[in-house]
């Protein structure tokens, strides 16, 4: 019954996380320097700019809409462009980067948001300038909640990683739709659902862990 | 060391234009302990945040250390924040950070070597009673320690002027004395300038040498802390003090004084320092034939000196008594017929 091999499945698994963890590194590099912004220039933020957080909240807002399917096929023209090729594993990374930045932006902007305005005030009262505000007070402050946002955005990553199959991405989820839903064989379908299961319980257990020690509360 | 000079704010909210500050002036010296008193909304708030630059004001001027801190180009104005550090009603600690961490930030922010970072924040924890307390988090104390932690932070940089925006605020009483003895401490042995605002006469009572009353955006009263709790001018002011010091005669005593048909009249004297208020009792006792008895009595302390308000009724005529609040108001001490 079992009609796919241990090999696939491994190399399915490898695919994952080679498109998750390259996708969520370079996510988050342009994500966080995003998210910082938009704390930032808000109104009440440090350095208010309306015109920056107009322009940014839009394009973030705009990319956020796109459901991932669409955004995979629209921006082929660019994938090929970074990377040279518009299908496989590596091609899908661009994408995945495209959907998860904006993503992971949001998330960072609602971490900082959590930390109080008193904070921003004692570094104000402190003298501190905007990259001392942001470094050591802000940064600080957001460490747990920052590490839970990024775990939740693994978590989307890894959802997001199983459209990737649409440009021949591969990957575990790929493997279920593939060789399981259109095969009509359900063993497949509930083996790679188990092994997703424990791929994402192990991710949050360890972002709620770290976020835990970092917080002291 | 501190001054304001025709103060006003002006904020908008929600499209209407609201005054918080309405021409302020006061001069806050150096050594002084300034306690600026007022309700939620007076504006004390703003006013002190004026002078870390933390507000700026609509119109008027304030200076610091002889500058006025709306000429002063960036540098210099980041020199004169250098000498001023803020103590918060809420702490403001980093809850990410160790007690030693978050006492030492402002060294860090200064770029100072670690190793004067060490020492300092050794030496400021010592000095607040927590040295035993560096490696542990915020979270880990209570909201005394907590405080303490956010005046070694403030006095970390060696500043000359500490602004304490309801350092006490937060605290039980029994906590609020501790602080607020710390802070007496800092005030004489660094020679620390502080100005601290609060909705409590008893910090003002128990802290301060001089205080600020404000209301609607406005100084309504200000002196010498004796001056003003022992002759108050303005209602609110008036309130304030009573918060602290009772003056008012007891109901019990107010209703059998009602009752008793003999002709009297009840007065209220002020004076200062104890010896004086027995003697002048003494002098009448010789001086005048009238009945006298002490309904109430109370005597508080205020800074080095004592206040007594006592509350005494004489019996006779009105001629003789008479006499008598004159002959008290000829000695200096301030008397007040109290009609019920």
């Amino acid at each position: 019954m079992n009609t796919v091999s241990n090999e696939l499945i491994l190399q399915s698994i490898y695919e994952t996380i080679y498109m998750v963890s390259i996708s969520l590194f370079i996510g988050a590099v342009i994500g966080l320097p995003l998210g910082i912004l938009l704390v930032v220039t808000r109104g009440n933020g440090i350095k208010p700019n309306k015109i920056v957080f107009f322009v940014l909240n839009g394009i973030i807002n705009i990319f956020r809409s796109l459901p991932f399917i669409i955004l995979l096929v629209a921006i082929t023209p660019f994938t090929r462009i970074i990377v040279g090729q518009t299908y496989g594993t590596t091609a899908a990374i661009v994408p995945l980067i495209v959907y998860i930045a904006p993503f992971i932006a949001r998330l960072v902007e609602s971490s900082l948001l959590e930390v109080g305005q008193e904070i921003i005030e004692l570094g104000k009262s402190l003298d501190a300038s905007m990259y001392q505000i942001i470094r050591y007070f802000l940064l600080p402050e957001a460490f747990g909640s920052l590490i839970l946002a990024l775990t939740t955005a693994t978590i989307g990553l890894i959802g997001a990683t199983a459209m990737a199959g649409t440009i021949g991405g591969g990957g575990i989820g790929n493997l279920a739709i593939t060789y399981g839903y259109e095969r009509f064989n359900t063993s497949v379908i509930i083996l790679t659902v188990i092994i997703l299961v424990i791929i994402v319980q192990i991710i949050q257990s360890i972002g709620n862990r770290m976020a835990k020690k970092l917080r002291h509360e | 060391m501190i001054r304001f000079e025709e103060i006003s704010k002006e904020f908008k909210q929600s499209g209407k234009k609201m005054k918080a500050l309405n021409h302020v002036s006061l001069e806050i010296e150096k050594g002084d302990i300034f306690g600026i008193i007022g309700y939620s909304g007076a504006g004390k708030s703003t006013l002190l945040r004026m002078v870390n630059g933390l507000e700026t004001p609509s119109e008027g001027k304030v200076f610091v250390k002889g500058k006025e801190l709306g000429s002063l180009n960036r540098q210099d104005l980041s020199h004169i924040k250098k000498s001023i550090n803020m103590v918060f009603q809420h702490f403001n600690l980093l809850s990410s950070k160790t007690v030693f961490d978050n006492v030492a930030l402002p060294l860090v922010l200064n770029k100072v070597d670690k190793a004067t970072i060490k020492k300092r924040v050794h030496e400021l924890l010592e000095f607040v009673g927590l040295d035993d307390k560096a490696s542990s988090y915020p979270s880990q104390l209570s909201g005394g320690q907590k405080q303490r932690v956010g005046i070694a932070r403030a006095l970390i940089t060696d500043p000359e002027i500490l602004l304490c925006d309801e350092a006490t605020s937060a605290l039980d009483p029994k906590t609020t004395v501790s602080i607020l003895e710390l802070l007496k401490r800092i005030n004489q042995e660094m020679n620390i300038t502080i100005l601290i605002i609060t909705h409590e006469m008893q910090v003002i009572q128990y802290l301060c040498n001089k205080v600020a009353v404000m209301e609607h955006g406005q100084v309504i009263e200000t002196g010498n802390v004796t001056d003003v709790f022992g002759n108050p001018q303005n209602p609110t002011t008036k309130e304030f003090v009573r918060t602290v010091i009772h003056d008012e005669i007891p109901e019990s005593i107010v209703k059998e004084l009602k009752q008793s048909t003999r002709e009297k009249k009840i007065f209220q004297l002020k004076f200062f320092g104890e010896n004086s208020s027995q003697s002048l009792l003494f002098q009448i006792s010789q001086k005048f034939k009238a009945e006298f008895n002490v309904v109430f009595a109370n005597i508080s302390e205020l800074q080095a000196a004592t206040l007594g308000i006592f509350t005494i009724v004489f019996y006779g005529d009105p001629s003789e008594t008479e006499q008598i609040r004159q002959f008290v108001a000829d000695q200096g001490v301030d008397i007040e017929e109290v009609i019920l």
